[in-house]
């Protein structure tokens, strides 16, 4: 059982979006929108899809997050642009608490994927870490799936990277990292 | 003169289209189709599924509507062959396709975790398959198929689902 289970976790199909913020909440009444895009592969299959987050302010502490995406797994980009691949959509939206001086964020989302005719709940806590004087945010996902399945012992993803942030005009550019281990994934996105 | 060009051009044009208005799908599926992809998608139930696609573009697959055969060459070489039954316009049985399961699931990229998925499927397979036929036209032909495969694991059973996609192109 434990081999069939590495063999589905090789293969694990949850996205791999990026984390398109910093551990930074913002102001109270405040809102930060960001979009990118993203694109990655495993052993098996590659994926690229679209994000978004927006974070309202609801005090100087906590912020209400909220990201989306959208993406497509198949042998290439060719053919996701074909069609001959699985859509995923993905929901997370909760609360994101800031804690020392704004350095450290952790998001306590719910999360929902819908994704070839099937629903996933699941809840995506999610640590945040500005570094370099918020120059990069180092973060940290676990994506706990809400309903056991057969496959003993598993219970959902692990997903590390990191942003870097650019100055563009008066936004910002977001370089993006991230991998659950067994693939990996690169977004590029805007602040706006 | 130029309307008289104009009705050659015209008539010229009309006459090298084909005329597909009255085809029914046994005109479509007759001919050479070259493979483009089969992907396998495989999931257990509550597990958000692994997606498996492999490149068939060394297939060729002659399907003959008068002797109702589709015989599956690889570079030259004729690796399986099978009689088909157009069960109505969108299914179609395929039996007598023992050699399918080598060329339709290839095991060779994937984790080792995964292949006792396709060792029972190999056990439980009986050379005989009905797809859904999901596109069919000049061009393009997308067959699909959906079963469940008990996989078994030290006297446990775990069910997988298996939905298998061929794409095929003229």
């Amino acid at each position: 059982m434990l081999i069939l289970f590495v063999g589905f976790a090789l293969s694990s199909c949850f996205t791999i979006h990026p984390e398109m913020q910093h551990a930074r909440s913002i102001d109270k009444g405040g809102r930060y929108y960001s979009v990118g895009a993203f694109g990655g592969a495993n052993v098996l299959v590659q994926s690229y899809g679209v994000a978004g987050v927006y974070n309202y302010g609801l005090t100087d502490k906590i912020d209400w997050s909220t990201d989306g995406s959208f993406s497509v797994q198949a042998s290439s980009l060719k053919r996701a642009f074909q069609g001959f691949g699985v859509n995923q959509y993905n929901l997370s939206t909760g609360p994101k608490f800031s804690m020392l001086n704004n350095r450290l964020a952790l998001r306590l989302p719910a999360t929902i994927t819908f994704t070839a005719d099937d629903l996933f709940l699941s809840t995506s806590p999610t640590l945040l870490w500005d570094v370099a004087d918020e120059k990069a945010t180092l973060f940290l996902r676990y994506n706990r799936l809400y309903e056991r399945n057969a496959i003993e012992g598993y219970s959902g993803d692990l997903i590390f990277g990191f942003n870097y942030f650019v100055p563009f005009y008066s936004d910002q550019l977001i370089i993006s990292i991230q991998s659950n281990g067994l693939g990996l994934y690169g977004g590029v996105g805007l602040t706006l | 003169m130029k309307q008289f060009f104009i009705l050659i051009i015209a008539a010229g044009g009309l006459m090298s289209c084909d005329r597909t208005e009255n085809w029914t799908t046994i005109d479509f599926l007759s001919g050479t189709w070259e493979g483009q992809e089969i992907t396998n998608y495989i999931k257990i139930q509550s597990y958000p599924g692994a997606l498996t696609p492999h490149s068939t573009a060394h297939l060729l697959n002659s399907i003959d509507t008068t002797n109702n055969t589709s015989t599956i060459d690889s570079a030259g070489v004729v690796i399986d062959e099978s009689n088909f039954l157009l069960l109505n316009e969108t299914q179609m049985t395929f039996s007598g396709t023992d050699q399918t399961i080598n060329w339709a699931f290839d095991t060779e990229p994937l984790p080792a975790g995964l292949e006792p998925i396709f060792d029972s499927l190999r056990v439980l397979f009986s050379g005989e398959q009905t797809f859904d036929i999901q596109l069919l036209n000049r061009k393009e032909c997308i067959l699909y198929f959906d079963t469940i495969v008990p996989v078994y694991y030290a006297g446990t059973v775990v069910n997988v689902e298996l939905r298998h996609t061929q794409y095929w192109q003229k």
